[in-house]
């Protein structure tokens, strides 16, 4: 579809192995468990690497995207009411 | 004020704090019931459960400890209980079933969300979280669960291991194949919105 890799693949080998480890913590670096030695790791190799660059804008996106899209549903004020009473005649 | 005394509160006291630490947390809670059962009434029984569960269990619950992931976890436990069980889904995830769910939904049949392409109107905006939401709904429960509490309610890793009962090793696979499945359906919304990263790539279709 888009870019691909043929072009790049003058420095394969070196390269492959940092970009295993990066797709390897990358979710954790979208989702802030990454430790801050992966973070330094992972952000410096996106400068040199276009792919994990992508990749990396694409996970992220993903994740604002249904933050932003999942809409959310309001309770319904029978449901509250409903529980405070019961707990309230709770002995 | 000694710890006996802290223990044993009166139903006024245990009342109130009832209320001012547990209740804010129930748009939440009831929006993650909803995910799971996809079903107004079950989502309303499950948080009522949920609730009261939660208050027998009261005097167990530490204040000012993390309230939401508490519930979550007894809501989710209620589900596995007495909800999933009803059902007829299968208790592990049926890849090949997913699989083939994503392969028959005819994604080109649908020229009429192309046409809205360069639209940035709400009623695009509101047609879009429609879809969004019902990919989310497509996912296994499983799935769904781990996307529900990373991405829409922030969890962490670790929070969700507690509330899921499995180790952070198995949080991040499923997430992992979770978000695999959910990407490729949400792609073309994504682009639809113009969020495509790739602004080099040739997108061959014709309009």
């Amino acid at each position: 579809m888009e870019t691909t890799t043929t072009e790049l693949k003058g420095d394969v080998t070196a390269a492959n192995a940092d970009c295993d480890k990066v797709i390897s913590i990358l979710e954790m670096i979208i989702d802030e468990e990454a430790s801050s030695e992966e973070q330094s790791y992972f952000y410096q190799h996106l400068e040199e690497c276009k792919n994990c660059f992508e990749a990396h804008s694409h996970q992220k996106m993903l994740k604002s995207f249904l933050k932003m899209n999942v809409k959310r549903k309001d309770v319904p004020a029978s449901l509250i009411s409903t529980i405070k009473s019961i707990v309230h005649e709770t002995a | 004020m000694s710890e006996e005394k802290a223990n044993k509160l009166s139903k006024e006291e245990k009342d109130r704090r009832f209320e001012a630490e547990l209740m804010p947390v129930i748009g939440p809670l009831y929006n993650f019931a909803f995910r799971l059962t996809l079903d107004e009434d079950d989502a309303n029984d499950l948080v009522q459960e949920t609730y009261l569960k939660a208050y027998r269990f009261f005097d167990y619950f530490e204040q000012g400890t993390n309230a939401k992931a508490w519930l979550f976890r007894i809501l989710k436990n209620s589900f596995i209980n007495d909800f999933r069980k009803k059902s007829k889904q299968p208790a592990k995830v049926d890849y090949n079933e997913v699989e083939s769910y994503y392969n028959t939904d005819d994604v080109e049949g649908e020229g009429e969300m192309a046409a809205t392409s360069d639209m940035r109107s709400q009623a695009v905006q509101e047609l879009i979280g429609d879809e969004v939401a019902g990919a989310l709904n497509s996912l296994p429960v499983d799935f769904r669960t781990v996307i529900i509490l990373c991405d829409l309610e922030g969890f962490t890793y670790e929070e969700m291991a507690k509330i899921l009962d499995i180790p952070i090793g198995t949080v991040r696979s499923r997430l992992h194949r979770a978000r695999n499945f959910l990407k490729e359906k949400l792609e073309k919304y994504a682009k639809t919105m113009g969020y495509d990263a790739d602004n080099n790539g040739n997108h061959d279709e014709d309009e």
